[in-house]
């Protein structure tokens, strides 16, 4: 299993890179019995290797973007992979709105009704503003995206760049049409609970296999 | 085409969706006609990249039924009505592409002004109703926008392209996909009095209207 993880890491660090959302700085993580794997921050994520992929326990005394993810997986039993990530329309949004409301139903389904802005990037300030949802945005920092999964967590950083364009590019042309609340929250539900239900089971399945 | 044939390209198109962008993990879906009374469509909620050929499911174009345990796509009312009322239309996609999601968003009509556009497209692409995914709503919104058109959008959700083959829907796809763009990217190089935009252009004038 655990090479399995670490091997899916190598793979989702190469679609990051190749999807142009990543910068130096950003790691993802996967949740492993009583920590996490995470990638090291020192490097670009096309350079990491198997052997840079650290395994930390939740024991361990860690601080800033590791310290994040494992108060992640501390308070959120749901969530089994983090990525933070630097996403050209996210930090953008970021820099301007207090949040990203949901304008595209995938955004509302994987991330929730919004995605909020985190005023700094302290621990305890990202897991507020994250709770609720599966992804959050840092003023003058980046993105935070999660999943029950690493599949979903990259589906959800690729959805959430999607959607801030769509706030954006909408706005520019006219007026973002924000998706109403009770829509949002009910799509969310049926995503969660059926819609991705098997394929996110089957994901995890093959894993521990 | 065998309907054997018509499975493997059902899943290859599901795999360019993905690798074009034109869909995030398991959204979006894609048919092709097998005949007059049947299509072959994507399955709900299946990866593209694990669906196998034999997962895609055959559904009978006019009352909706199948016969196979995979459950086909809940937008497979959309297909079916395009098929029923378009004999020429052979392949039917459902994608949730950036630029042209980002028009969806807005709910407004998109001239197509570039005549090679204009041939795959036709002369504007209109927003269907929103609906929630699978309703009637939804479906009625589309086959009502899609009218005389190869393409229309689908409000906050994404878009829907038909063309006599997978090849040309894909054609009329990327074709969606560069004339929202320049659509989108046309406000703000009016709004700057500049021709080359980047990014931080967009912002510029996105942070103006937000004020």
């Amino acid at each position: 299993m655990k090479e399995k993880i670490i091997s899916q890491m190598l793979d989702f660090c190469a679609a990051l890179e190749a999807n142009k959302l990543v910068a130096r700085g950003d790691t993802l993580s996967v949740r492993y019995k009583d920590g996490m794997f995470i990638t090291p921050s020192d490097k670009a994520m096309a350079e990491v290797k198997a052997g840079d992929i650290k395994f930390l326990s939740k024991s361990d005394a860690a601080d800033g973007n590791d310290g994040l993810h494992l108060a992640i997986y501390g308070t959120r039993p749901d969530i089994n992979a983090v990525i933070t990530n630097h996403a050209p329309f996210c930090v953008g949004v970021a820099a301007s709105c207090k949040s990203l409301p949901a304008a595209l139903d995938d955004m509302a389904q994987i991330i929730g009704p919004t995605a909020k802005v985190s005023p700094d990037g302290d621990a305890l300030t990202v897991l507020r503003t994250l709770k609720g949802r599966n992804a959050c945005l840092i003023r003058n920092g980046g993105v935070v995206a999660t999943g029950r999964t690493l599949d979903e967590a990259f589906t959800g950083s690729m959805v959430l760049e999607k959607g801030a364009l769509c706030y954006v590019g909408s706005t520019v042309i006219g007026k973002s049409v924000k998706i109403g609340l009770f829509d949002a929250l009910l799509m969310r539900f049926v995503y969660k609970t059926k819609y991705s239900k098997k394929d996110q089971t089957a994901k995890q399945q093959e894993l521990k296999a | 085409m065998t309907e054997a044939e018509i499975r493997q390209a059902v899943k290859d198109a599901g795999v360019k969706l993905l690798e074009n962008n034109l869909v995030q993990g398991t959204w979006g879906n894609i048919s092709i006609r097998i005949d007059d009374k049947k299509m072959v469509v994507t399955p709900s909620g299946m990866d593209y990249i694990r669906m196998r050929p034999e997962d895609t499911v055959v559904v009978d174009i006019e009352t909706l039924e199948y016969t196979s345990d995979v459950k086909p796509t809940s937008e497979k009312k959309i297909h079916a009505a395009i098929y029923r009322d378009r004999p020429e239309i052979g392949a039917v996609i459902h994608s949730h592409p950036l630029w042209s999601s980002a028009v969806a968003a807005a709910r407004i009509e998109m001239p197509v002004k570039d005549e090679r556009h204009r041939k795959l497209i036709g002369d504007s692409v209109r927003p269907g109703a929103y609906g929630l995914p699978g309703t009637k709503k939804l479906t009625a919104g589309a086959v009502e926008a899609i009218k005389g058109r190869n393409a229309c959008f689908l409000a906050n959700h994404g878009i829907v392209v038909c063309a006599p083959t997978i090849e040309e829907a894909f054609e009329v796809c990327r074709a969606m996909e560069e004339c929202s763009r320049d659509f989108i990217e046309s406000f703000v190089r009016k709004d700057l009095g500049k021709e080359e935009i980047s990014v931080e252009d967009i912002f510029t004038v996105f942070n103006k209207k937000i004020k």
